[in-house]
């Protein structure tokens, strides 16, 4: 198994070269340049010839690239063309309120995308299961975008007053007083992994409002992910649903299910025991992905409710054509995933003794 | 199957969770420092630090009160050019402890309205030097003497003021300032209509009367300070023939398009300028009527190939000068097509159009401009200048007369120099001036002092909302907060709370306004403009503004060899554009 997984993250180094190369080449294909998209109805010539002299961008594409993967050697992802800041802070700020995000959702998505697959499978053509798979449906076909304003729309105004309100965007409200951890801590020099550290977990809204004792705002965190881990997850628990229905339908005509129905065992036991256990393998598959989906693709839901995650910050360093940015959160973005995969393929071993790892 | 209705509850478990989640109200915002009764201006006390929360460790996100006290021997500083190659200014200097004074190689009226912009915000001598002009490093303590002082940053999220209790300019209506930001105007508008915000900068044009219908909601209009225009470029066929450029003017119905693609209040533009820019709009030279038929004529006569295709560059971006890019480019399609020009519409990636039409390689575009400062000159100086492509081959009669407009500090002759002008432009046709673009922010109704400045940052300090704390979002995230090397509005409005220049303007107004000039006088030549500094000023960490502390904000930014010149892209764009150049620049 150690071998297994060690010959995984070595493999991982070809796949962020490739990455690399891939976004570097990418990013310089499409068309416009940074000092355009930055400077707008006032980007002249001349300004953008020294524009490009200062970053570098008037070296040729392998020039530019070989430097790149030097940096990238010595862990420096650069600074960003826009601001002037280290990409690692930028990345240690937007990764946890993505992460998140994706874990709600997840959550979400996998406890009500089990339970519904499940009460379907045990109840199957009733009406309970046709309800069900009503609402899977629905839910892959509604855009995320429009169904994120509409329940922004009615919980936040429709149920304005009442205690369902629940506020329509933002990580945290406006104002509310939770200082970061760099200056609590007196660590605004920090560098290396303790600043990023730091810069994670002051970011991570939860966990940083836990440290400092406050609760309220701890609460008040949790409420702001809601609608946005709702909105994101519908699609997911829609395809968990139909995924863990499937399977736990494949697995009650299995001889085994017969007889330990034959046996007298409780119909809680067959089904949670000797079906479910043998049907999660391709459930457990269909979650992986689906949380590699999710870190990738909150683009729409962070856009939507406001939140500062790695989506929002990608879509705003496309438009504005910051490439080391836009390559370290691509790079970011295939790293969670492989990741993710990998402890999904880990997970199998675990979940079905049957299979081992080769 | 009973047993199945433990699965059925635990199913459900998760929604429960959710509508139970909602029950518990938001926490209410820290108290911010600003309880205490408001001092007078010149005894302020230096700021006191957020109070500790009833339970956490005491916050220390609150801006450095402590900074050391000037010297109180005052030493004037002069910078000057000795050759006048370094733009127009020839020096500056800080006269005495309240008097500062800029010399100009050639004339400028518009000096005092370039003096407003967000660029030229004053920052304490000292502090912006241990931060070394470092971008980066004065936006993690910028220190300046404006209504409010950074709380905090929150990257991504949310920029935190607390309010300046030490302010010169009297009361402030909110204990706090909380700008937000999102690209989306629909996402926007909930944020308002919820309630979680107070002021929104971004209305889409399409929900402009459903903001007006609302009873908890109003729209503060802006004074249209733009032009949209179609480009013609002289050098390319057939617009290289004046009669063809002309006829084109003729041939595009203006009314229509904004009757039917721009919010109302909108302008149809008689002028390049804006018709509040006095001198510089001419209502007494009328542009070209909507004449089809002539059109049609003039074409034929100029001998104008039917059969060949124009291409009309455009980009798909979203300004209040256009606020519908391909639609406006399909009606001018529409409305040529019917005296037989054909039009091939040519969508382009924003960048890559932007410096094709400057470097002079599209035949007709659609663009425009908005103003920076309400002055023509910032209009036709950057536009139909010497050095200018955007229409091909500058004119030279349009250059003189722009030239006299732009140096003479007479207005009624300025005027008749943009009369003439004006005129020239008729005739040349270097592009056809279709519109005004109206806008306007949302503001809840509750708002007390609700304002959309036209040109400058608006002015929380004078706006009460239902909360202590006052919530504005705007349409991005600022850059840095060294606004001398930023451009975009977004930045300028978060600066323009920490940050004063010399002079303002009245809110709402391009009225100019004292700021931390109590008063200014230039010569009749408008060679010298002098400036009054309001005594007993405090900057944010208590140390008193002189003369010197406006000179290094300004040398910093003119001279390229100076230590501070750095910045975040070491563009300092807004000077080398207003002033026409820096100092010791690398060649």
């Amino acid at each position: 198994m150690s071998q297994f997984i060690l010959r995984r993250l070595f493999l991982l180094g070809f796949v962020v070269i490739g990455i690399l190369a891939v976004t570097f080449a990418l990013a310089r294909l499409i068309p416009g340049d940074p000092c355009t998209a930055m400077l707008g109805e006032k980007a002249t010539i001349e300004k953008c010839a020294a524009f490009n002299e200062r970053f570098g961008l008037n070296d040729s594409i392998p020039v530019q690239f070989v430097r790149y993967v030097q940096n990238i050697s010595r862990g420096d992802f650069g600074q960003s063309i826009k601001d002037s800041r280290n990409v690692t802070d930028i990345i240690a700020e937007r990764l946890p309120m993505t992460i998140e995000l994706t874990i709600f959702a997840t959550l979400i998505s996998a406890i009500a995308g089990v339970a519904l697959g499940i009460v379907s499978s045990t109840r199957q053509n009733s009406a309970i299961d046709v309800a069900a798979m009503i609402f899977a449906n629905a839910g892959v076909s509604i855009p995320i975008f429009w169904l994120g304003l509409m329940l922004a729309y009615f919980f936040a105004i429709t149920l304005a007053g009442t205690f369902l309100q629940l506020p329509p965007s933002a990580r945290i409200t406006p104002g509310a007083d939770l200082p970061n951890l760099l200056k609590l801590w007196k660590m605004e020099d920090a560098t290396g992994f303790s600043r990023f550290g730091t810069i994670f977990l002051s970011n991570s809204y939860m966990l940083n409002a836990m440290l400092q004792g406050k609760w309220d705002i701890v609460w008040d965190a949790f409420r702001h992910l809601i609608l946005p881990s709702v909105a994101v997850a519908t699609v997911s628990t829609s395809i968990i649903a139909r995924m863990t229905r499937g399977a736990m339908l494949d697995v009650f005509t299995q001889d085994y299910v017969r007889v330990a129905r034959a046996k007298g065992l409780s119909e809680r036991l067959v089904v949670m025991r000797h079906a479910f256990r043998n049907a999660l393998v391709p459930i457990v598959t269909v979650i992986g992905l689906q949380f590699g989906g999710l870190l990738g693709g909150a683009v729409l839901t962070e856009t939507t409710f406001g939140l500062p995650g790695i989506g929002t910050k990608l879509i705003d360093a496309i438009s504005s054509r910051d490439y080391p940015v836009v390559q370290a959160f691509t790079v970011v973005i295939a790293l969670l995933l492989v990741l993710v995969n990998l402890i999904v393929d880990v997970s199998y071993a675990y979940l079905n003794p049957r299979i081992r790892v080769q | 199957m009973m047993k199945n209705k433990v699965l059925t509850v635990s199913s459900l478990a998760a929604v429960t969770t959710l509508v139970l989640a909602a029950c518990a109200p938001a926490p209410t915002p820290a108290p911010k420092p600003t309880d205490a009764p408001k001092p007078a201006a010149t005894a302020a006390p230096a700021p006191t630090t957020a109070p500790a929360p009833t339970t956490a460790p005491a916050p220390t996100a609150a801006p450095k009160p402590t900074e050391a006290p000037k010297p109180a021997e005052f030493k004037p500083s002069k910078l000057e050019s000795a050759d006048c190659k370094a733009g127009e200014i020839k020096s500056m200097e800080s006269v005495d402890k309240l008097t500062f004074k800029f010399t100009l190689c050639e004339p400028d009226p518009a000096f005092p309205y370039k003096v407003t912009g967000s660029s030229f915000g004053i920052h304490q001598k000292e502090v912006l030097e241990k931060s070394g002009g470092d971008a980066k490093k004065i936006s993690e303590n910028p220190v300046g003497t404006g209504p409010y002082m950074l709380k905090e940053w929150k990257r991504g999220d949310s920029v935190n003021f607390t309010a300046n209790d030490k302010w010169w300019g009297g009361a402030i209506k909110n204990k706090g300032l909380v700008i937000r930001w999102s690209k989306e105007a629909a996402q926007a508008l909930l944020e308002l209509k919820s309630g979680n915000a107070d002021a929104i900068e971004k209305v889409a044009t399409e929900d402009f009367d459903a903001v007006k219908k609302d009873p908890k909601l109003k729209l503060v209009p802006i004074e249209p300070l733009n032009i949209f225009y179609v480009g013609l470029n002289n050098t390319k066929a057939p617009f290289d023939n004046e009669k063809v450029r002309q006829a084109f003017a003729m041939a595009i119905d203006r009314k229509k398009i904004i009757d039917d693609y721009y919010p109302a209040g909108s302008l149809v533009a008689n002028s390049f300028v804006p018709p509040s820019f006095v001198p510089g709009s001419s209502p007494n030279v009328k542009y070209w009527e909507y004449d089809p038929k002539k059109a049609k004529a003039m074409l034929e006569e100029a001998k104008f190939d039917f059969n060949k295709e124009i291409p009309l560059g455009y980009r798909e971006v979203v300004r209040v000068y256009l606020p519908s890019p391909g639609k406006v480019g399909q009606e001018i399609q529409a409305q040529l097509k019917q005296i037989g020009v054909k039009i091939k519409l040519e969508p382009k990636e924003s960048g890559t159009f932007l410096k094709s039409a400057a470097a002079g390689s599209e035949t007709m575009t659609l663009l425009g401009w908005g103003a920076d400062y309400p002055d023509a000159t910032n209009f036709y100086d950057t536009h139909v200048g010497p050095n200018k492509k955007d229409f091909g081959k500058p004119w030279d009669d349009i250059v003189a007369q722009m030239r006299i407009g732009g140096t003479t500090s007479d207005n009624a002759k300025r005027q008749a120099a943009y009369d003439k002008v004006n005129e020239l432009i008729k005739q040349h046709v270097p592009m056809i001036p279709i519109a005004h673009g109206f806008s306007a922010q949302g503001y809840s109704a509750a708002v007390e002092g609700a304002h959309a400045n036209p040109l400058t940052p608006n002015e929380y300090h004078k706006m009460k909302g239902a909360k202590d704390t006052f919530v504005y979002v705007q349409a991005g995230e600022p850059i840095s907060l060294d606004c001398a090397d930023e451009s975009d509005g977004e930045t300028f409005n978060v600066c323009g709370q920490i940050y004063e220049q010399l002079l303002s303007f009245k809110p709402g107004t391009v009225e100019i306004a004292p700021a931390l000039a109590t008063e200014y006088k230039g010569n009749p030549e408008a060679t010298e403009w002098v400036f009054k500094l309001r005594p007993g000023v405090k900057f944010h960490n208590g140390a008193e503004l002189d003369a010197n502390d406006v000179f290094i904000s300004f040398a910093r930014q003119w001279d390229a060899s100076h230590p501070l010149h750095k910045g975040n892209t070491g563009d300092f764009g807004y000077f080398a554009d207003y002033f026409g150049g820096f100092l010791n620049a690398k060649k």
